[in-house]
C-alpha cells in the first residue's frame, strides 16, 4: 500500500506524538567544590651593613632592606617590625656588645622628618612601598642619597622589644608576586661622637594575615 | 635465647633511651627557590569544650634556596584599633590568653630548600575554662643555620617571622556583642568600622549596594567574612574605583554582625564629578544659554487680534 505525501506527513506526526513520552530528558547536577587554603609567605633579606662607617668627619649613614610578603588571604595582612633590646646596652637596640654602648632610638611615637637631637647619636627607620601608608612614613621612594636619610620619608625609633610597630596594613590579597616593602635604616651623630667599634641591631619583621 | 641479665639490660637501655614515634613529618616538595618560606594555614579557628585537647597541623615550606633553621614561639594576641586588626603581645599576657594552652611538638627544626614540615600543634583547654574566646599566634622565625656571625662596623641583623593566628572558642554561652560604628566613602572605596564589645570573636559579612539617583543598581560589592576580635575596633576597607558617569549616587551597606542574624544598615551618598563629563555639562549649559539669548533677541511673540 502506498501513501500519498499528505498521508505520510500525517503518519509521521502521529508517530512523533506517540513516541514523545518515551523521549524524555533526564537531568542531573554535579556540584564542584574547590577549597583554597589561606597561606602567607615572607622572604629573608640579607643582613644590612650601613652605607659607610661613621668617622670624625662622616656623621650619617643609611641602610636598605626589602621584605616581600605573599598572601592569598582575602582580608589581607599586616607587617610589623620590632627590634630586640640588648639588656646590657641600657635598653638600646643598635649596640656595641663589647663596650655596652648603644645608639639612642630616634623618637618613639609619630614618625617625622629626620632630625637628630643635638649632643647625641641616634638610630631610626622608615619605610616605603605600595602598601605602606605615605601619611605615616612619608612619600619618598628611596632611602636617601650620599649617605644621608631621605628628606621625603618620616622616621622613628624602635621603641623597645615588646612593642611591634605597624608598617603595612593591607586589606586584600597581595600581588601575585608579592608586595615589596623597603625599610630604610639611618644613623647620625650630632654634636657627640659614637665611640668607635662594631654595633649591631636585630630587627624582626613579622607578617600575619588579618 | 637471652639470659636474664641480658634481658634486664635491654629493657633498661630502652627505658633510658625511649624511641618515640614523632607525629611531625618532613617531605620534599621540589619547590623552586624564591627566597622565602610559607606557612599554611595562616589562620586556624577552633571550637573546643573545656577539658578538650585539640590538635591542628601547620605546614612550613622552605623556598629560600638554602637550608633554614626555624624557631617556633607562641604569643598571645589582642584586637587592635583602626590602624591594625591584631596586636602581637610578645611576652605579655593577652586579655584572652591562649599561649599557655598551646604546645607545639617541637620548637626548633631545620629544613633544606624545598622541604615542607607538617607540624602538629596541640591546644589543651583547661577544664575550668569559661565560655568565650582565646587568642594567640604561633610564630615561625627563619634564619640561616649556624647562629650568630662576627660582624664588623654597623650591621642590622634581619629576622623574618610569619604567624599563624589561633582563634579558639570555648564552647558555652559566650557574650556576642558587636555593632557597625562607621561607614564612609573615600577616594579609593569605602571604609567600614565595626566594634566588638563581646568576649568572643565575630565574623561580620555583608554587601555594599551602589545605586544611581533613580534607584538603578550600579554594583553590589560582596564583603567576605572577616574577623573582629573581642574588645576592639576592626577597620575594613572595600576598594571601589569603577568609572561611573557624572551623577549622584547612594551606597548602602548591609552588614551582618556575625551572630543572631543581626544586620546593621548604613547609607552614604556621593556625587561623581569627572573631568570630561564636567566639561560636556558646562558646554551644554553654555549652548542652552546662548540659544535662549538668541531667541530672546530675535524672536517676538505677538497676540493675534
Amino acid at each position: 500500500m502506498t501513501l500519498t505525501f499528505v498521508q505520510r506527513i500525517g503518519a509521521l506526526s502521529l508517530a512523533l506524538v506517540l513516541m514523545a513520552p518515551l523521549a524524555h530528558a533526564v537531568t542531573d547536577e554535579v556540584i564542584v567544590t574547590q577549597t583554597v587554603t589561606s597561606g602567607i609567605a615572607i622572604n629573608s633579606p640579607a643582613d644590612v651593613s650601613m652605607s659607610r662607617a661613621l668617622t670624625v668627619t662622616d656623621h650619617t649613614a643609611i641602610g636598605t632592606s626589602t621584605w616581600n610578603v605573599i598572601t592569598n588571604n582575602n582580608s589581607g595582612y599586616t607587617m610589623t617590625m620590632h627590634s630586640t633590646v640588648v639588656a646590657d646596652c641600657a635598653g638600646k637596640t643598635l649596640c656595641n656588645a663589647t663596650s655596652d654602648v648603644g645608639f639612642t632610638d630616634l623618637g618613639t611615637t609619630t614618625p617625622a622628618t629626620w632630625s637628630s637631637p643635638s649632643n647625641n647619636y641616634v638610630f631610626g627607620f622608615s619605610a616605603f612601598g605600595t602598601r605602606v601608608n605615605t601619611g605615616t612614613y612619608g612619600t619618598g621612594s628611596s632611602c636617601g642619597a650620599s649617605h644621608a636619610p631621605s628628606g621625603s620619608l618620616k622616621y622613628r625609633g624602635f621603641e623597645g622589644a615588646t612593642s611591634t610597630l605597624s608598617v603595612v596594613n593591607h586589606t586584600n590579597t597581595s600581588a601575585f608576586a608579592g608586595d615589596d616593602t623597603t625599610v630604610c635604616f639611618a644613623v647620625e651623630q650630632n654634636g657627640a661622637f659614637a665611640p668607635s667599634g662594631s654595633y649591631t641591631a636585630t630587627v624582626v619583621a613579622t607578617a600575619v594575615t588579618q | 635465647m637471652f639470659t636474664k641479665h641480658t634481658t634486664i639490660a635491654i629493657i633498661a637501655f630502652f627505658a633510658a633511651f625511649p624511641i618515640g614515634v614523632s607525629a611531625y613529618t618532613i617531605e620534599q616538595t621540589g619547590a623552586e627557590a624564591s627566597g622565602d618560606f610559607i606557612i599554611e594555614p595562616a589562620k586556624i579557628e577552633i571550637v573546643a569544650e573545656p577539658g578538650e585537647r585539640v590538635e591542628r597541623v601547620i605546614t612550613v615550606t622552605n623556598r629560600a634556596g638554602a637550608a633554614r633553621e626555624f624557631t617556633m614561639s607562641v604569643e598571645d594576641t589582642a584586637g587592635g584599633d583602626e590602624s591594625t586588626s591584631v596586636r602581637l603581645l610578645g611576652e605579655a599576657d593577652g586579655p584572652y590568653p591562649l599561649k599557655s594552652f598551646v604546645t607545639p611538638e617541637i620548637g626548633r627544626f631545620t629544613l633544606r630548600h624545598g622541604e615542607r614540615m607538617r607540624l602538629p600543634v596541640s591546644i589543651a583547654i583547661p577544664l575550668d575554662a569559661e565560655p568565650g574566646g582565646r587568642y594567640g599566634v604561633v610564630l615561625f622565625s627563619g634564619t640561616e643555620p649556624g647562629g650568630e656571625r662576627a660582624r664588623e662596623g654597623m650591621t642590622t641583623k634581619l629576622v623574618s617571622r610569619l604567624g599563624a593566628l589561633l582563634f579558639v572558642r570555648v564552647a558555652g554561652d559566650a557574650r556576642e556583642e558587636g555593632v557597625l560604628e562607621r561607614f564612609v566613602k573615600d577616594d579609593e572605596g569605602f571604609e567600614i568600622v565595626f566594634r566588638n564589645s563581646g568576649n568572643v570573636h565575630l565574623n561580620p559579612t555583608g554587601t555594599i549596594t551602589i545605586r544611581t539617583m533613580f534607584g538603578a543598581t550600579v554594583e553590589a560589592l560582596e564583603i567576605e567574612p572577616y574577623y573582629s576580635l573581642p574588645d576592639s575596633v576592626r577597620f575594613r576597607k572595600v576598594a571601589w574605583q569603577r568609572e561611573v558617569p557624572l551623577g549622584y549616587y547612594t551606597a548602602t551597606l548591609s552588614l551582618n554582625r556575625g551572630y543572631d542574624n543581626l544586620i546593621d544598615e548604613a547609607r552614604v551618598t556621593f556625587f561623581v564629578v569627572k573631568g570630561v563629563s564636567l566639561v560636556l555639562t558646562l558646554l551644554a549649559l553654555l549652548a542652552c544659554a546662548l540659544a535662549l539669548w538668541w531667541v530672546l533677541k530675535n524672536v517676538e511673540i505677538k497676540r493675534k487680534y
